[in-house]
């Protein structure tokens, strides 16, 4: 009888939400469609558009939950092409950040899907803005062959073991489970993301305070 | 356009119906194997053929060469809930669109039309 280590128990985990995921997909797209389609018709009806906005729900949750199990046949599908990471990056900070100010240096473009590029920062902006606190800054700058982007936020400093462990899937600090709602996935999909277009996620302290997320891609 | 519907769940084919009918296509057939997309194709000559790929009987990597034999103008886009690098590798060689089923139209109507 093998004995179960930690590699093999999360290899084992990645199998069972690839085989129960592949197998829910179909079916939950399916009901998400045809939500949609309902609406379309129904749009006025308070039980259509509840039933659509919770089957649409439900759809980015399989495949979020398949993305941070680092299950790469979910990864959106486009070609690589030339994305300014740095307009990306404040383009999906004023669709989540709900107006903080955000101060912006450099330049960076990467070689990179652009669905992949705007989920991963996406995702690294609601991080920041969940667990960090003013004052924010991003940064885009080239080196090579890679692009970097940091995105650094303020707020009380998070301890080692925090920041090894952020970017798996369901990890939740103490504080965080605390004072905001959420699986603990949105790190481990950008982790997914952005290494199946070849590049890397980091976390590190800030200089004085807070923290740095660090997202490298390929140059463009 | 007048797209025929490969798919073996008759639920992901409704969907299809619904979605290509409410983004102005003419849905002229729909199949639930490769073969039955050939015979589809022989007798409706769409203009672009909804693929899936994992079905019994005759698969999509079996049916697309025949139906590019049968019918070299003909457009096709696979339509798949995942894809591994198997099968992102192969449709890119082989210069087809591949869609990832979502329950989001707007991908896959970005491909029929592109």
């Amino acid at each position: 009888m093998a004995t179960t280590g930690g590699a093999d128990v999360d290899l084992l985990r990645r199998r069972v939400l690839n085989v129960v995921g592949h197998e829910l997909r179909t079916p939950v797209s399916t009901v998400r469609g045809l939500a949609d389609e309902l609406a379309a018709r129904y749009g006025d009806d308070d039980l259509v558009e509840a039933l659509a906005r919770n089957a649409r729900r439900l759809d980015r949750l399989v495949d979020d939950l398949l993305l941070a199990a680092a299950v790469g046949t979910v990864v959106p599908v486009a070609e690589a092409t030339d994305v300014d990471v740095v307009a990306a990056a404040v383009a999906a900070w004023e669709r989540r950040a709900g107006g903080i100010p955000l101060a912006v240096a450099g330049e960076a473009v990467a070689r990179a899907r652009l669905p992949v590029v705007v989920k991963v920062l996406d995702m690294v902006v609601d991080n920041a803005i969940v667990h960090g606190e003013p004052p924010y800054t991003l940064t885009g700058s080239t080196h090579g062959d890679c692009v970097v982007i940091e995105l650094a936020n303020g707020g009380a400093p998070i301890s080692d073991a925090d920041l090894e462990l952020a970017i798996e899937a369901f990890y939740r600090s103490e504080r965080g489970v605390t004072n905001a709602p959420g699986l603990g996935l949105g790190l481990a999909i950008a982790n997914t993301l952005v290494t199946a277009d070849g590049g890397t996620l980091s976390l590190r302290p800030g200089d004085s305070s807070g923290v740095v997320a660090r997202v490298e891609l390929p140059a463009g | 356009m007048r797209v025929l519907v490969v798919d073996d769940e008759p639920d992901v084919r409704l969907l299809l119906r619904l979605q290509l009918e409410r983004a102005g296509h003419e849905v002229t057939g729909e199949a639930g194997d490769g073969q039955e997309a050939i015979d589809a194709c022989a007798e409706a000559a769409p203009d672009v053929v909804i693929l899936d790929l994992l079905m019994p009987r005759m698969n999509g990597f079996e049916a697309i060469p025949r139906l590019r034999t049968a019918h070299p103008d003909l457009r096709i886009v696979a339509y798949t809930a995942v894809a591994g690098d198997f099968v992102r590798n192969e449709m890119q060689r082989l210069g087809i669109p591949l869609v990832l089923k979502t329950g989001n139209f707007g991908p896959l109507q970005a491909a029929i039309e592109s």
